[in-house]
């Protein structure tokens, strides 16, 4: 069986600067794949090649085998790819369903309806996605005026609304409290259960914690891939990522 | 969501209702006068209002709105002038002309946002104003396309005054429910989300691009229609009608009366052609005086003369209960 997500030899370069140079992982059917790496490392970019916002300048992505490289966003999605920003990107003035409810929809074809009827499937998709996430709560709210870490969680639901075979989490900690980070670990573990994931993540107890592997990347290449086991132990990571400190701990 | 339904249903018993009584106009001894301008201001309501689809909505800023407006007149005059006046007929010449137009354009212009949309839409419409001047042949040049005759409908001559005026009240009230039907859509949704955040709603699987040409299409459609009115209404057209300076006043009118609202622009459109006229008999340079008044509005009250009538009305409620 074909890996859900194959990238190999990815490059992508802004001008003169390679910002990515040959990067290759394979994500394994129901893992959580983590992509770590210092500041400017190029997972972003990395990121933004997968799913479509940047046209890589090498290299191929393959989605359950089918070669998608340089798709535009909306037919990965619509191929079984979703993706969240490492900036929250809520619709503010929407209700927490109605942005749900309005990937739901796309997912299924509906947004090229010029007929107004809005309730129904779409928005029955879209609570079952929220209660499967614990936001059912807030669901009449304005995503504006939601908890940080709800929003970030909301982004998720966004996601899994497009009922994608690979998610895309970019630094879904971002700016949580240590109470939420384990919070969405847990629920990102959970989320294995529909897809496989692929996670760009700083908080190295989460990543070390849920992983089944992991990718490292410094200055646009790989340094080391496998085990959480095997990658904390490598020199090389020790030295260009982890820290003195955090080796010791290990 | 039920809410949503009822309050849609009432906005359009309102929308039917206040055109019922807009058509009691001319039986209950308003002149003349009034009903041409009154005409005038339905046709650029129309006008504006797919402005407001393509840039209160979508979010797409064009200085180019003449394009379709300008070409949809030339079109529908032209075939009136040369086969037949009848109003359906020339309508459907207009749209089939507008419409490849804007869907050929559309498809290129659509691949940019921001200033450079709103610049190169700019520059088609200038295009079309140079060949409306060069192509003397059809367009009779700088001196405009004259002698359009008075428009049929089913066979009965549509006059001037009070006749051509509850047809283009006819237009304008249908386009309007279809238009806001038409915002209120999975489709319609969809365009604020790509307002909003065009990264975001594509990685939700938006076909941004698409829905954009969409919009420019239907956008220039519906330009095309009020195009065709005026045409008629004018019985001719000139270059002008595709030049800057108009596609200037539909923005003007869009945002006076306030974008992405609809009703809105018909505000915006009527008091546009009512101050114009105030002024225009009042003082030499009409449009400074119009200027000051637009700054001010927009100044104060920068959702527009909707913002003002929804807001007054919102407190009214509040006040009430």
């Amino acid at each position: 069986m074909a890996s859900p997500l194959l990238v190999r030899g990815l490059r992508k370069n802004f001008g003169a600067l390679l910002a990515v140079d040959g990067v290759s992982l394979e994500i394994g059917n129901g893992h959580v794949h983590s992509l770590i790496g210092p500041n400017g490392a190029g997972k972003t970019t990395v990121f933004n090649c997968i799913s479509g916002f940047l046209g890589p300048a090498g290299g191929e992505v393959r989605l359950n085998g089918l070669d998608v490289t340089a798709w535009p966003p909306h037919r990965l999605v619509a191929a079984g790819l979703a993706r969240t920003f490492q900036i929250t990107q809520v619709f503010g003035d929407l209700t927490v369903v109605e942005n749900v409810a309005l990937a739901a929809r796309s997912h299924s074809g509906m947004n090229l309806r010029m007929w107004p009827r809005l309730a129904g499937e779409a928005q029955d998709r879209a609570y079952a996605v929220l209660d499967m996430l614990g936001l059912a709560q807030q669901a009449q709210a304005n995503a504006d005026h939601l908890a940080h870490g709800d929003k970030r969680i909301l982004e998720v639901a966004i996601a899994m609304a497009l009922e994608p075979r690979v998610l895309l989490l970019d630094e879904p900690t971002a700016g949580m409290s240590a109470g939420e980070t384990q919070r969405i670990g847990r629920l990102i573990v959970g989320l294995t259960k529909h897809c496989s994931v692929l996670l760009v993540e700083h908080d190295m107890e989460i990543v070390l914690g849920i992983s089944d592997e992991i990718t490292v990347m410094t200055q646009g290449r790989v340094i080391a891939s496998g085990s959480p086991d095997a990658v904390s132990r490598d020199p090389l990571v020790q030295e260009a990522y982890l820290g003195a400190v955090e080796a010791e701990k290990l | 969501m039920k809410d949503e339904a009822r309050a849609r249903r009432l906005t359009s018993l309102l929308i039917v209702a206040g055109a019922a009584l807009l058509a009691l106009l001319p039986f209950v001894g308003v002149a003349p006068f009034t009903i041409t301008l009154l005409t005038e201001a339905l046709i650029f309501a129309v006008w504006a209002m797919s402005l407001d689809l393509m840039t209160g909505y979508a979010g797409m800023l064009t200085f180019g709105h003449a394009a379709g407006f300008g070409l949809g007149g030339y079109a529908a005059g032209y075939f009136a002038r040369e086969v037949t006046g009848d109003f359906l007929a020339s309508l459907l010449v207009s749209e089939l002309v507008v419409l490849p137009a804007a869907l050929a354009i559309g498809f290129v212009v659509t691949r940019l946002s921001g200033a450079a949309f709103a610049i190169v839409s700019l520059c088609i419409a200038q295009v079309l104003f140079q060949i409306a001047v060069a192509w003397r042949s059809v367009t009779d040049g700088m001196d405009g396309l004259v002698g359009v005759p008075l428009p049929t409908l089913l066979g009965v001559t549509v006059h001037n005054g009070n006749q051509l005026y509850l047809l283009t009240l006819l237009v304008a009230a249908m386009l309007c429910l279809g238009l806001r039907q038409l915002v209120a859509s999975p489709f319609g949704r969809t365009l604020g989300a790509i307002r909003a955040n065009a990264d975001r709603a594509a990685a939700i699987g938006i076909d941004v691009r698409l829905h954009k040409w969409l919009v420019f299409a239907i956008s220039w459609a519906i330009a095309g229609v009020a195009g065709t009115l005026m045409v008629f209404m004018k019985g001719g057209t000139t270059p002008m009608s595709l030049h800057w300076i108009e596609s200037g006043n539909v923005l003007i009118m869009a945002i006076f009366g306030g974008l992405g609202t609809l009703f809105g622009p018909i505000i915006g459109a009527v008091a546009f052609v009512f101050l114009r006229d105030a002024f225009t008999s009042g003082f030499a340079v009409w449009q400074l005086a119009f200027g000051i008044v637009f700054v001010v509005v927009v100044l104060i009250f920068p959702s527009g003369l909707a913002g003002v009538v929804s807001r007054s009305w919102m407190l009214l409620w509040q006040a009430r209960s």
